[in-house]
């Protein structure tokens, strides 16, 4: 246990670390904001449906992992109730309760948690499996389903229920989700999956596969701002207790009732403690619902994390 | 036999699969040759010299292990002046003289020659370690070092002394190279480098690590056009010649002169008869180097080492 704590921990550092890398090289004009397009393009559009097609189709999923997503699902449910609560006793305007809401709920699962479980749990495909169901199922869905949703109802911006549809039908069609249909779908024939004229296939993809951490610290790095910490202080506070704090006790107490394996527990507490994702800032935008303040808690969720995720962790498993 | 066969093919389909899915994403227009410039750029400021860094640290070069980098060195420099002396015979223009140097110079060791190495030498921990650094070395150190030079002074559009000057001071004051005098200072204090602190250091590059191979296929699958095989007939069968060839023979040459081991010297060998460098299309493209022809040659070079590798390995064998 103690030596994947450490795992933990290097991994988180050795990731920031990248990160660091990427300010200096877009100081360097190596880099620009202006990549950020192209680069997020490649990571939805090529890299991540080729590792999640990857890790699926080499792991056959089984029954017990759809209880991760279930708890994984209840415990974003509930913090997310939490944070209304909260919200409404700082009473705090529409838009900002409703960008509160969506930056305590929903963490970055994939850009932070595969790379984190990657590194963190070495030769493990069963881990990365359970990593991309939880992930993709328990956070995915709901950030596009439920995210757009509050976006919409606490937001001044574009609502109603054709802009909602809109969002979760492009999901739907979306790379990501066509891989993870074609990787459950595939496991099942493990036959075909072993085959040996489908290695250099499988080598293909596992090759892809090398590139995504570095490509989510490119994303993060070029994404991420630094701005004024006096004015977002408590907001900041509320999401990264109910994000780093709350949510992986949610889910612990969940996979304690469930009778969860440790390693299954793991991925499910690491996944749970992921920071503020992304993709809600980018919803905030859309719906007009404190687009600013949701991108600033974001970067702040994410600098925590590396002290938050390890802590979190360590407190759990010791 | 049939074994080694069976993993090229596989290395190289999998190399084949990632262009193939390269092309697919330019047509869905996810990458566009647009964005050359800018991954070129990541790779040359960033990715390679922190892999550069990352080898050359972990790897200490002993005595035994510097004649056969040494070997290796003199091998891809005959191998130079060859192709350079065919290419003026060829009476080629300016750049595509550099580009037939690059690519009929420096092999393909990160692509194929590490993983048939490490297949060809199994269960023997000791040889396996002297092999990895051998290819790391012998191939890794020429590529870092003339490669960059060669492109950079055919590249430029001036010749004579003083653009070589030019070229050559121009390298010298490169983040690749930087990389390798540092990695070379670095690895003699293996203390330090395995400090427990530094872990995390180790783990960003080992991650940067896992991008440079889909990075360099990127660069080249955007640039492949295949405009006319029938020019690139002549310059293709000088590459594969020099490359596939006269390479091998020089090394084995090289090494008997200098006594080297029966094993050390099938890793020579082996190593020598690598097919074109990925990495050389990179540095064509980041020069100017005639990068349309490069990576089509290099493209070529690799599928043809299906037939080639086989061959060298079957007479070195047998």
């Amino acid at each position: 246990m103690i030596e994947t704590s450490l795992q933990v921990t290097e991994t988180i550092f050795a990731f920031a670390l990248v990160v660091l890398l990427v300010f200096i090289l877009k100081k360097k004009k190596v880099v620009s904001p202006g990549d950020l397009i192209k680069y997020s393009k490649l990571m939805t559009m090529g890299i991540l449906p080729a590792v999640i097609f990857l890790q699926l189709s080499q792991n056959p999923v089984h029954g017990h992992q759809f209880i991760l997503v279930l708890i994984m699902f209840l415990a974003g449910l509930c913090s997310m109730l939490i944070t209304w609560v909260i919200g409404i006793l700082m009473r705090l305007k529409r838009e900002t309760l409703g960008m509160l809401i969506i930056t305590s709920t929903f963490g970055s699962s994939a850009l932070i948690g595969y790379p984190l479980i990657k590194f963190a749990f070495p030769s493990n495909m069963p881990a990365m499996t359970d990593a991309i169901l939880i992930s993709e199922l328990g956070v995915g869905v709901p950030i596009f389903t439920l995210c757009p949703i509050v976006a919409s109802y606490y937001g001044s911006g574009s609502s109603g229920l054709k802009a909602i549809r809109t969002t979760f039908l492009n999901y739907l069609k979306s790379p990501i989700f066509i891989s993870i249909i074609a990787g459950i779908i595939f496991s099942q024939f493990q036959r075909i999956v072993r085959n040996p004229f489908l290695e250099p296939f499988w080598s293909a993809l596992r090759m892809i596969n090398g590139t995504l951490t570095v490509l989510a610290c490119l994303i993060l790095g070029l994404q991420l701002k630094f701005r004024s910490l006096k004015r977002i202080l408590p907001l900041f506070i509320v999401s990264a207790i109910i994000q780093m704090g709350i949510q992986p006790f949610l889910a612990n107490f969940g996979a304690n009732i469930m009778h969860i394996g440790v390693l299954d527990k793991q991925i499910l507490v690491l996944i749970s403690a992921m920071p503020s994702a992304v993709l809600g800032s980018v919803f905030a935008t859309q719906y007009k619902c404190d687009s600013e303040t949701a991108s600033e808690l974001v970067f702040l969720n994410i600098m925590v994390s590396l002290i938050g995720i390890p802590l979190v962790y360590y407190s759990l498993f010791h | 036999m049939i074994y080694t066969t069976i993993h090229v093919t596989e290395t190289i389909f999998a190399f084949a699969i990632i262009i193939l899915l390269v092309n697919i994403l330019k047509k869905k227009n996810i990458v566009s040759s647009v964005d050359l410039k800018s991954y070129s750029n990541l790779m040359m400021t960033a990715i390679l010299p922190a892999v550069i860094f990352f080898q050359l640290s972990l790897n200490p070069v002993n005595e035994h292990q510097l004649i056969l980098v040494l070997i290796m060195f003199t091998t891809g420099m005959i191998s130079m002046i060859i192709s350079w002396i065919t290419g003026r015979i060829m009476k080629l223009k300016r750049e595509t003289l550099g580009m037939l140097i690059i690519t009929s110079t420096f092999g393909s060791s990160a692509l194929i020659g590490y993983p048939l190495i490490k297949f060809a030498f199994p269960n023997n921990l000791d040889v396996m370690g002297n092999a990895i650094v051998i290819s790391q070395l012998g191939i890794g150190v020429p590529i870092f070092t003339l490669c960059p030079v060669v492109a950079s002074y055919y590249g430029s559009g001036s010749s004579g002394f003083n653009a070589l000057v030019k070229s050559i001071l121009h390298y010298l004051k490169s983040p690749i190279f930087i990389a390798v005098v540092a990695g070379i200072i670095v690895s003699q204090f293996q203390m330090i480098v395995k400090l427990t602190f530094l872990q995390p250091f180790w783990e960003a590059l080992r991650m940067i690590e896992g991008t440079l191979w889909v990075m360099a296929c990127l660069i080249l699958g955007l640039q492949l056009k295949f405009k006319s095989i029938r020019r690139l007939l002549p310059l293709l069968i000088v590459s594969v010649i020099v490359q596939m060839g006269i390479q091998p023979f020089f090394t084995s040459l090289g090494a008997d002169l200098m006594q080297v081991g029966a094993l050390d010297r099938q890793v020579l060998i082996l190593i020598s008869a690598m097919p074109s460098a990925v990495l050389g299309s990179v540095f064509a493209t980041h020069y100017n180097c005639d990068s349309e022809t490069a990576s089509e040659v290099v493209f070529l070079n690799i599928m043809f080492s299906l037939i080639g590798i086989t061959l060298v390995y079957y007479s070195m064998f047998h």
